[in-house]
């Protein structure tokens, strides 16, 4: 992911990069919890409007919140992987 | 009966709940209490509505970002006297209408997008009647 959140907390990446009408479209993007994350990776498509800095701040959310271990359910291990998928087919 | 979208909870060692259709102005009155956001913004953490297995609701669990300075980073809040969680059923991530409010005297409350689903019949959950901030007279 970017340097540029380097020396940012997970709040402060939040606040300066995911304007709230990004996080509605995570929030379709992703569903619900560890099923929602499924659904979407069966079902795959990226919602119109949805930002490439929004899921590159997301995935570095995500990427602390699994290394700090507060990811018991699997449900952002599953977030990472549409958003890097999402990446991928924003970049080609 | 009126929308109730929010749920707000005070945090202590039995905390409380309440219902609302708003989500509060940056300085409200509830129970009294005279509250102000602490401006962290409405994205601070991710958090699960902890269900049985029947699908009822018994509290929500918080998972603060580091900003906030909690002693923990998971918090279990409880509105059921049953503990009995199916981590199933639990895993929502959510992570919308999250704010952190501060009273005065140092009492939390945090806002949450209400769950869908009914909580359990034993909760004790109340409508939160937002008062307005009298003018101080000098």
């Amino acid at each position: 992911m970017s340097d540029k959140f380097a020396n940012l907390t997970r709040g402060e990446i939040a606040r300066k990069f995911i304007a709230r009408e990004q996080r509605d479209l995570l929030e379709e993007f992703f569903g619900k919890g560890v099923d929602g994350a499924k659904e979407r990776l069966k079902s795959f498509y990226i919602p119109n409007d949805l930002t490439l800095e929004t899921l590159e701040a997301y995935g570095e959310i995500a990427t602390r919140t699994i290394a700090e271990k507060l990811d018991k359910s699997g449900a952002q291990v599953l977030r990472l992987e549409l958003v890097e998928k999402a990446l991928d087919e924003i970049g080609d | 009966m009126k929308n109730q979208n929010y749920l707000l909870v005070e945090l202590s060692d039995t905390p409380r709940f309440w219902l609302a259709g708003e989500i509060p102005d940056e300085r409200f009155l509830l129970n009294g209490v005279e509250y102000e956001d602490t401006g962290f913004g409405d994205f601070i953490g991710f958090y699960d509505y902890l269900r049985d297995t029947a699908g009822e609701v018994l509290g929500v669990r918080f998972f603060p970002f580091e900003d906030l300075d909690f002693a923990e980073n998971k918090i279990n809040l409880f509105a059921s006297a049953k503990k009995d969680v199916d981590e199933s059923k639990s895993d929502d991530q959510l992570f919308v209408d999250n704010k952190l409010y501060k009273s005065k005297n140092g009492k939390l409350l945090l806002t949450f997008l209400a769950p869908t689903e009914n909580f359990a019949s034993d909760c004790k959950i109340y409508h939160a009647d937002f008062a307005e901030i009298p003018l101080k007279v000098a």
